[in-house]
């Protein structure tokens, strides 16, 4: 290392959440992101919890000390359509500051509101947090109606690299790293090793096909799979080293391409073999892929094509 | 089509390559016609490269930092407290040793012309699920001094939605006399051939419709 520590934990600092990017990467995600969350909810309704007895409720902090109560059936009809309509309006880019800051307002209190009858789940938080974030970014800069708009006033109006584009989606990272790391700590915290050594991951297995979950597990390989001697072991070591070893992926290039891929499809195989849903969870990976070199390598793989020079539009830079 | 490029299985690794690096500091590779991503935000990148400028105003800067602060901070603090705030948490699901081979639950069963049938489906317990239902019926049992009165309370409400929501074509279920909360037990089996069926059960709430309290002399 060629600088003191501080100055070079600055560095790495300012590089990982403020390296200035095009503002295409993160206007392609955000087009994914509402554009699928709009799709897994669009059949949701969270207006039969309007109706639901009092008797269920047992509030979340947020609802407990601010005193927010449950909207009836009518209002939150109103709400989700609202919501709704914001997320198709945040996923086109039109009008998108607001549309994404009525999003987050409206999906967090749709979102929070089932917690609070009885259990908390937690596959949507990470989808509040980046609705949150996106509500407060320049996503909408790109690939979006407003971007077109703004052309056709000024065609030689173009948004430059900026930090604007790569924090809030870097941000993301770090939440979903959290949920991995949170997940895999606590196995570590209340069971320590055991819970890879001991017969947990069998009886998890098992237990899936009791009605345990929100969902039932989509095959019954769960139950051979469990049957091997070593087999829940191995599933749970791999659980558990992907969970605590996930925020390397936030440091290390090699790290990212094992682990994110790894802990999707380790979504899809609890989902698979367990139960468990993970609503929109997985519609947060849109901010993983660097869209544009996927674009750009796609193009190049279609005959006839010329090979585009990824980069070749970046901004000059001392060391590149 | 041989287009001169690496082969197949190469090309999907470079799009793996692509697709989780950096796009900004990616660049051709001499003679090999190939991105390949050399920076980033790997430490060894970048802890001796000059920072580019952000483009940010100086508020800007301190108000992103700010909900940095916010968002690391309160994962932070739950992961460290072990403590439930939602959006942030934990994440303590599934995080205890269990070898428990005997499974009890709470449960919900309507009451047919002809016998009982278990609510389970999504469709029958909307806008729970199962799980949901389950954890909320377990807390108001073991948490609240009046237990009993806000079960019974709990099933009625789930008894009535139920019913509603079949008469406007909701779902197609059997209609319902009443629904009865158990207490339900498995032996949990290795291949789950008793899912259907606990090996034990208590009643401890039962509510009927009016017509159906008079005629069996329950409360309503």
């Amino acid at each position: 290392m060629t600088a003191l520590p501080v100055a070079a934990l600055t560095r790495w600092w300012m590089h990982f959440w403020f390296e200035p990017s095009a503002a295409s990467n993160l206007g392609i995600a955000r087009l994914l992101f509402f554009g699928l969350l709009l799709l897994v909810y669009l059949r949701e309704d969270f207006s039969a919890w309007g109706g639901v007895s009092p008797t269920f409720w047992m509030p979340l902090w947020m609802f407990k000390y601010t005193g927010i109560t449950p909207l009836g059936a009518d209002s939150l009809a109103v709400l989700q359509i609202c919501w709704k309509v914001s997320m198709l309006l945040s996923a086109v880019g039109l009008l998108s500051r607001v549309s994404m800051v009525v999003a987050f307002v409206s999906g967090t209190y749709l979102f929070a509101l089932p917690h609070n009858f009885g259990q908390t789940f937690h596959f949507d938080a990470l989808l509040v947090i980046a609705m949150g974030v996106l509500a407060l970014s320049h996503a909408g800069a790109a690939w979006s109606i407003d971007a077109l708009i703004a052309a056709r006033r000024d065609p030689s109006r173009e948004p430059p690299h900026s930090a604007e584009f790569t924090w809030p989606a870097r941000l993301i990272w770090v939440a979903m790293a959290f949920v991995f790391f949170g997940a895999g700590f606590s196995k570590l915290r209340h069971a320590g090793i055991d819970w890879v050594l001991s017969d947990t991951m069998q009886t998890f297995l098992i237990r899936a096909h009791y009605g345990v979950s929100d969902a039932d597990p989509f095959v019954s390989w769960g139950l051979i799979l469990s049957q091997w001697p070593w087999g829940p072991r191995v599933l749970a070591a791999i659980a558990l080293g992907t969970e605590v070893l996930f925020p390397l992926a936030l440091v290390s290039v090699k790290a990212r391409r094992v682990l994110v891929p790894a802990s999707f499809c380790m979504l899809l195989g609890i989902r698979a073999l367990m139960g468990p849903t993970f609503g929109g969870f997985l519609v947060a990976y849109v901010f993983w892929p660097q869209w544009t070199a996927v674009g750009q390598r796609l193009r190049a793989w279609i005959p006839g094509k010329p090979v585009p020079t990824i980069g070749a539009q970046r901004i000059a830079h001392p060391h590149t | 089509m041989d287009r001169g490029g690496p082969p197949r299985a190469s090309r999907i690794g470079l799009a793996l390559d692509d697709a989780f690096c950096d796009n900004d500091f990616q660049h051709m590779r001499p003679g090999s016609g190939r991105t390949q991503m050399d920076r980033g935000t790997g430490w060894k990148n970048n802890v001796d490269r000059p920072v580019a400028p952000p483009h940010l105003t100086r508020r800007r800067l301190w108000f992103v930092h700010a909900v940095i602060a916010f968002v690391v901070g309160g994962h932070v603090y739950d992961v460290v407290r072990d403590k439930e705030n939602w959006p942030f948490s934990p994440y303590p699901m599934f995080s205890q040793v269990d070898e428990s081979r005997i499974h009890k639950t709470l449960r919900i069963f309507g009451i047919t012309s002809d016998g009982e049938t278990p609510l389970l489906s999504y469709e029958s317990l909307h806008p729970f699920d199962q799980c949901r239902l389950a954890t909320a019926l377990t807390r108001i049992r073991d948490e609240r001094e009046s237990a009993s009165a806000d079960l019974r309370e709990a099933v009625r409400d789930v008894w009535a939605r139920y019913e509603a929501r079949r008469q406007s074509g909701a779902h197609d279920g059997l209609p319902l006399l009443g629904a009865r909360l158990y207490a339900v037990q498995w032996h949990l089996d290795a291949y789950a051939r008793n899912a259907r069926q606990p090996d034990e059960r208590v009643m401890l709430i039962e509510v009927r419709s009016p017509a159906a309290h008079s005629a069996r002399g329950l409360e309503p």
